[in-house]
């Protein structure tokens, strides 16, 4: 680690440390990452950038990715039973001919 | 609320959002898209949406509404049709010997006197046996080496076998030869004809480039020998080859002639495909490989001289975008397995080697790991239902990655053989993988020009047709 590196202090409530850790997985080809801190209080995310004229680059990037992260994250959340409904209802009804035979069996099961 | 101030009843979808310039693409599970300005952005992240917005919204699903929830569930489902499916790609290795030698070869090629690695009848036949196992209305197999004109006795062989079979099975069958071309000779040329086999072949670019690339055994001029029967195999037989290249390192100043090269011998598409980290490519890396950034500057100046034809009248397409293209715009899916989730290997492809090895799809015969059985001891059913299938069309799952944050997620795709060449390991690390850099290199640029080059847009539109 050198002066050239950038640190960065993170409030865990405000961006979780699977977001922290997301945004600093993106950055792994250009620098090192150094994650420390207290996950209740303060993350201290340390960027050494494999380039250092990268410094102004990184530090902008790596918020950017928080924000993207984050903001994934909790659209994720929030819409995670419509889509997991989408899928279950696409995955279900997909092959027609099979609907067809399943209903076909359950009409002659009840007519026995 | 809408400008009367009526509520509106609509539930928001999951959608995802990468920025391009100073817009925005949204695209959603079921594969639709739209560009956002940063207005509609913020009014849809809000919920505060405005007619237009809402207008946009609802048609490309980013909100579901009572009215357009048919259309994302219909799409959502086109695109995950091909979960439904079996293998309908059947390589078969006739034989592993060849005469070429191209620096790149991925297949442990034998030498021409090496007769123990040709495919034998009584394995054909347990091949033929497993491929009619697959329950695939639509088959196609595939002659690979090697080079299968070593051994035209066994591919001929194995045609006669599938079509006698196919008497009872009752599939559509279809054959591809994949050929240097240097041993075609009339009588062969005449029974490909008659049995209408479609032909594929190598051309790396002019004659100087092409023979750097794949040098032969017996040093015969192997452009000479391709391009010749490529005419003749036109004019004589109507037959056209198609044709596919590997840009080398070599390659990499030759953009321009590659694609006239192309030009001359009458076709009107290319696909622009960088080099496997496989086979030897991987023992004479330093000489023929290359980093990414120097693919990306060959394929991005390949592109440049493309559209200048295009703008010329000059119909020239490269394949990659020509797929990415077909998949935001029509409404069938090209069924291309590189760009796709999960990928081709297993549930789209199979290879089989002349000894009868199965594995997961061509390029996976290099690692034992993608070794799925053989078929004198192992039926379609084991391969499938296999934790080990199960386990790399997991890892070819993309939604698993942190890709599933990305807009080009519903277009896009992995390799898990290139990621284990390249990574050793087949899960990808995203950030650093090759694939992830070179299909997100691909989507940023025809994005771009859909959305800040008009004239170029109007020229890419005409290639869909």
């Amino acid at each position: 680690m050198t002066d050239e590196n950038i640190i960065i202090k993170i409030n865990p409530k405000i961006y979780s440390l699977d977001v922290i850790k997301a945004a600093a997985h993106i950055l792994t080809t250009e620098a090192e990452i150094h994650l420390n801190g207290d996950p209740e209080s303060e993350i201290e995310v340390t960027i050494s950038p494999k380039n250092k004229e990268d410094n102004k680059e990184l530090r902008e990037k790596f918020n950017e990715q928080l924000l993207n992260y984050s903001v994934y994250k909790s659209h994720s959340e929030k819409t995670k039973d419509i889509r997991n409904a989408i899928i279950q209802r696409v995955l279900l009804t997909n092959d027609s001919e099979f609907i067809d035979a399943v209903i076909e069996e359950l009409r002659a099961q009840d007519k026995k | 609320m809408n400008k009367e101030g009526q509520e509106r009843e609509y539930a928001e979808n999951f959608y995802r959002i990468n920025r391009i310039g100073d817009k925005f693409l949204a695209s959603t599970d079921s594969g639709d898209w739209t560009i956002l300005t940063k207005t509609q952005l913020a009014e849809l992240r809000s919920g505060n949406l405005s007619d237009n917005t809402y207008k946009i919204a609802k048609e490309t699903g980013l909100i579901i509404t009572e009215e357009n929830l048919p259309n994302i569930l219909a799409n959502t489902r086109k695109r995950l049709q091909p979960l439904y499916r079996s293998t309908g790609l059947h390589i078969i290795v006739t034989t592993l010997r060849c005469n070429h030698k191209c620096l790149y070869c991925h297949s442990h090629p034998k030498t021409t006197q090496d007769e123990d690695y040709d495919l034998k009848h009584e394995t054909a036949e347990r091949i033929i046996d497993f491929i009619f196992q697959c329950p695939s209305n639509n088959l196609t197999i595939e002659f690979q080496g090697g080079e299968s004109l070593l051994n035209v006795a066994s591919f001929k062989d194995v045609v006669n076998m599938c079509k006698e079979k196919n008497k009872e099975k009752k599939r559509n069958l279809t054959f591809v030869l994949v050929t240097n071309l240097s041993l075609m000779n009339e009588e062969t040329a005449q029974w490909l004809k008659d049995e209408k086999i479609v032909i594929c072949t190598s051309v790396d670019g002019p004659e100087i480039l092409h023979n750097k690339n794949r040098p032969t055994e017996s040093s015969i001029n192997s452009h000479q020998k391709t391009i010749e029967w490529m005419k003749k195999l036109k004019i004589d037989y109507g037959i056209d080859v198609g044709a596919l290249m590997v840009t080398t390192k070599s390659s990499l100043p030759h953009w321009k002639e590659i694609i006239d090269e192309y030009r001359n011998i009458g076709l009107n598409t290319i696909q622009l495909k960088p080099l496997n980290k496989l086979g030897f490519a991987e023992n004479k890396w330093k000489e023929v490989g290359y980093e990414f950034e120097e693919f990306e500057e060959f394929w991005k100046k390949s592109m440049d001289y493309i559209l200048e034809l295009n703008k010329k009248n000059i119909i020239f397409k490269e394949r990659y975008v020509e797929i990415i293209l077909k998949k935001l715009f029509m409404d069938s899916d090209p069924g291309f397995t590189d760009f796709a989730s999960p990928c081709g290997l297993i549930t789209g492809q199979l290879t089989y080697d002349y000894n009868g090895d199965i594995f997961s799809c061509d390029e996976g015969r290099n690692f034992d790991l993608f070794k799925l059985g053989n078929v004198n001891n192992t039926k379609y059913i084991d391969v499938i239902r296999s934790k080990e299938s199960q386990q790399l069309v997991n890892a070819s799952t993309i939604e698993n990655y942190i890709c599933d944050m990305c807009a080009y997620k519903p277009f896009c795709g992995t390799c898990v053989v290139n990621n284990y060449a390249r990574e050793g390991n087949i899960i990808p690390n995203i950030p650093s993988n090759f694939h992830h850099k070179l299909f997100k290199m691909m989507f940023d640029w025809v994005f771009n020009v859909l959305i800040n080059r008009p004239e170029d847009a109007k020229l890419l539109s005409r290639w869909c047709n």
